[in-house]
């Protein structure tokens, strides 16, 4: 029977060893087969490129080039596409009949700048495949608008362009070990989705930490185990405490540093302040104090709001539903791309127009003015408040 | 100031005046439940009695409402003078007879558990309102309700635009959910004075705490040790998702996990130790959880099956059968069965599926696989808590007389109904998009980490038993 010191000792090995393990197995993972690109993958095959200039055919079997255009070169284009350049670090070529006389350049443009055509020469040996790393060469950067080849020298034989494939390189193991800390050490903040998931993480995490510290907890209960039967020993319950609390506390400690970093960003932000300096100083603070100097205008008693805003379910639905808020304890109504006909609304209702917003007019005749929407639809009102974040009227007793 | 005190812990002084006799020397860990209890309690019966007062006197009078849980409270304790009782006690295990190393350790734990609570706390005395529905739902209902003093209406906003122009009403969203949750909000303004929307949050932080002390009350009723009991409090006030809702405060579901759990707990004690306190004190719970959140009425009903194995007889068992191979059985021929409860809702069988209060159709199998394992297995929401509870199933052939049979059956009807909610209902839809798998499943994880802790124990003295008696 160990001592408990003997003990401690066995478990400790075993759960370094156990780490040991999981990150070897990881880095293996990533090292080996097409599983670090997953699907950040872009092939170009038959079909998917068209010879600009020079001549051939495609086929099944690929782009057939046989000659070169007038102007010496033959160029191949991809259709239009959208890709990350940071993602697709990588170029992995196939093309048969290359030899020595035969120049070939990976060229591409990007979204920003189409008229700028950057290129690469691809070093071939009259190989039939081969590799170009994309990651520091200059011009491949942002979003990549088409990709292609350019081919000169002399043709004497026909090329037969099998694919061009765009992936993430591999990268060495002290990428990827940076990589694990970075997603590891990632700050996550508060923000929209904190309420209903925690990720932990980047979304597209390599090695997410929480099945890590669970393979990890796992491998080191099996070890374990799998000692005592070896040993015919009684089984007890503390190791195996042991190895699920010391993931589960990793874990947490993790959880803990995120959110000593999030209190720091709350301090900042709204420590020390009273109710209405936070909202100022908080993303939506112009729309709050729009909304301040609106609710100075507006009776002491609560009044009806027909708030209007251009896109009431899409695109302002978040600065709609944070106006009707802070307007509260108004009685507001908020789903409206337009002022609300006659029949909907009673002299003293107010309405307030969030710009910026288009087909609404107003026109003023001596102290009357009217809004006009739809050719036809018409409120009298009068003008209470105007600034450059919206308008506020009240609705006249002869609408 | 000191209404802020008051608003804080008037409804604690109120739950446990009229808990404390049920659990009065019952044993360790009674205190730690009368004052878990006690608060959950306490905030419930604030609320009734704020739309009673609002009822007798048309408006919300802080002083008003003050006066009557005082009153409450002077019930509840004058009653406890009359009514005295003691709980057969499970354990004299105390904290002071345990080894040192064991003192140590959960000093450790409830350090730990106190440096959160104080980073969750400061997010929510310094951070306004800030997730989602709290300001466009939950928290509306507030504000309005405490700017006029009164419980007003609140209809749906297209609702509100169809009765244009008269309509005195407000309009918000989640109206279908229960008032108890803004009125705990408008309570804090009213003691307040004014409105802040940080500090109106308070009772969300009150709420873990109290959830933690009845965890651990309950846990040594049990008999569990101190150190197992405070860990497990641990890992439960440690869960990311639970922590969030602490503080990004103004939701209601961490009151209907908290107030589940409670129910849940209590019940669970009921079931093992035949304590009529525990099976009032379970029922009083499941009764307050359809005045949290809408769907807190199918929750509760996963208690009366759970209760049905505990309180029936045999015969009384071969009844309910022959019952329902008869409502079986006319639904088949009849081809549907349509039910109306008044106050619950709808219950429409027929051959499109089934459909539940509240409009929950099945739909049909949603594939939503996928995102369920990455939520609870692989992001940060649960830490490994999911992973450690995929044994508990295996109790079942171990732990399997009848009182244990009725915990496992309030557990798996919970896990059933959750599946049925997101494999075959709209809310498959919202698990698309993440907004609501964890915050339902936060309702049962309380009540499942302490599933475990006993499954846990239980092993553990078994087989210990076993050996000793080798």
């Amino acid at each position: 029977m160990k001592s408990a010191f003997g003990q401690f000792i066995e478990i400790g090995l075993i759960l370094v060893a156990s780490a040991i393990f999981v990150l070897v197995s990881f880095l293996v993972y990533y090292k080996t087969g097409d599983h670090y690109a997953g699907d950040a993958i872009a092939v170009f095959d038959h079909g998917k490129l068209r010879l600009m200039a020079g001549g051939g055919e495609d086929t099944a079997d690929g782009l057939i080039i046989r000659q070169l255009s007038a102007r010496g070169f033959a160029l191949v284009s991809s259709s239009p596409v959208r890709l990350p350049a940071d993602t697709y670090s990588e170029l992995q070529w196939r093309i048969d009949g290359l030899d020595e006389h035969t120049e070939i350049h990976f060229v591409w443009i990007t979204q920003a700048k189409p008229e700028e055509l950057h290129g690469v020469m691809v070093i071939h040996d009259a190989k039939t495949s081969g590799r170009v790393a994309l990651a520091d060469t200059p011009g491949w950067e942002e979003s990549i608008g088409r990709v292609g080849l350019r081919i000169q020298g002399s043709l004497t034989k026909p090329l037969v362009l099998h694919s061009l494939v765009l992936k993430a390189a591999t990268p060495d193991i002290r990428v990827l070990l940076a990589r694990i800390w970075g997603e590891w050490s990632a700050f996550e903040g508060w923000s929209g989705h904190s309420i209903n998931y925690i990720v932990g993480g980047p979304v597209d995490s390599l090695f997410p930490i929480v099945p890590a510290v669970a393979a990890w907890v796992a491998l080191s209960c099996l070890t374990y185990g799998v000692l005592i039967v070896k040993r015919r020993q009684a089984w007890t319950l503390a190791p195996f405490a042991v190895f699920f609390m010391c993931g589960w506390l990793l874990l947490d400690a993790h959880w803990q540093w995120n959110l000593w970093r999030q209190l720091k960003i709350t301090y900042h932000q709204f420590a020390g302040k009273s109710w209405e300096q936070k909202h100022l100083g908080d993303e939506d603070g112009k729309l709050f104090s729009f909304m301040q100097e609106v609710k100075k205008r507006l009776p002491t008693h609560p009044v009806r709001i027909f708030l209007v805003s251009a896109d009431p379910e899409a695109s302002t639905k978040y600065e709609r539903l944070r106006a009707h808020y802070h307007l509260l304890p108004h009685n507001v109504y908020s789903l409206l791309s337009e002022p609300p006909p006659s029949d909907k609304a009673r002299a003293g209702d107010y309405v307030l127009i969030l710009k910026p917003i288009q087909g609404i007019r107003y026109a003023r005749n001596g102290q009357e003015i009217s809004l006009f929407w739809n050719d036809k639809s018409s409120l009298s009102v009068e003008a209470i408040y105007a600034e450059a974040k919206g308008f506020l009227f009240r609705i006249r007793d002869d609408s | 100031m000191v209404n802020i005190l008051i608003a804080l812990f008037l409804p604690w002084l109120l739950g446990v005046s009229w808990l404390q006799r049920g659990w009065y020397k019952a044993g360790p860990g009674s205190g730690a439940a009368i004052l878990g209890y006690g608060y959950f309690l306490g905030m419930a019966l604030v609320t009734l009695t704020m739309r009673m007062i609002d009822v007798i006197s048309s408006g919300l009078d802080f002083k008003m409402i003050v006066l009557a849980l005082c009153l409450l409270t002077g019930a509840g304790i004058g009653l406890a003078n009359i009514v005295s009782r003691r709980t057969p006690s499970i354990t004299n295990l105390q904290l002071h007879a345990q080894p040192k190393w064991q003192k140590w350790l959960f000093i450790l734990f409830l350090i730990l558990i106190s440096l959160r609570l104080v980073s969750l706390g400061l997010e929510v005395i310094w951070r306004p309102l800030f997730p989602w529905d709290s300001w466009i739902g939950w928290g509306v209902r507030a504000r309005v309700w405490f700017e006029q003093r009164q419980i007003v209406d609140f209809i749906a906003p297209h609702e509100w635009w169809r009765n244009l122009p008269n309509t005195a009403a407000y309009n918000a969203y989640g109206i279908d959910n229960p008032i108890a949750v803004s009125l705990i909000q408008t309570w804090m303004s009213l003691s307040l004075g004014h409105w802040n929307d940080s500090l109106i949050n308070l009772p969300w932080l009150f709420c873990v705490v109290s959830l933690g002390l009845a965890f651990y009350g309950q846990s040594r009723l049990w008999g569990i040790s101190p150190l197992m009991g405070m860990l497990f409090v641990y890992l439960l006030l440690s869960i990311p998702i639970l922590n969030t809702h602490t503080a990004l405060a103004g939701y209601g579901d961490l009151w209907m996990a908290t107030s589940y759990a409670l129910a849940a707990l209590a019940f669970i004690q009921w079931a093992r130790t035949k304590d009529i306190w525990q099976g009032v004190v379970s029922l009083i719970f499941v009764l307050i959880l359809p005045l949290i959140k809408e769907s807190g009425i199918v929750i509760a009903a996963t208690f009366i099956p759970a209760a049905f194995i505990l309180l029936l007889s045999s015969r009384q068992w071969l009844y309910l059968l022959i019952l329902t191979f008869v409502l079986i059985s006319v639904i088949l021929i009849s081809g549907s069965l349509d039910i109306s409860i008044p106050g619950i809702g709808r219950i429409l069988i027929d051959h499109r599926g089934i459909m539940l209060p509240y409009s929950i159709r099945s739909i049909g199998f949603q594939p939503i696989t996928g995102n369920l394992i990455t939520n609870l297995f692989i992001y940060s929401n649960w830490n490994v808590f999911w992973y450690l509870f995929c044994f508990s199933p295996f109790s079942i052939f171990i732990l399997n007389h009848r009182s244990w049979l009725s915990i496992h059956v309030l557990i798996s009807l919970g896990i059933l109904i959750f599946f049925y909610l997101f494999c075959y209902t709209r809310v498959a839809l919202s698990v698309t998009n993440l907004t609501v798998l964890n915050r339902i499943i936060l309702s049962l994880v309380p009540t499942y980490m302490f599933y475990v802790l006993i499954i846990f124990d239980d092993l553990i003295k078994k087989y210990s038993a076993e050996d000793g008696d080798h």
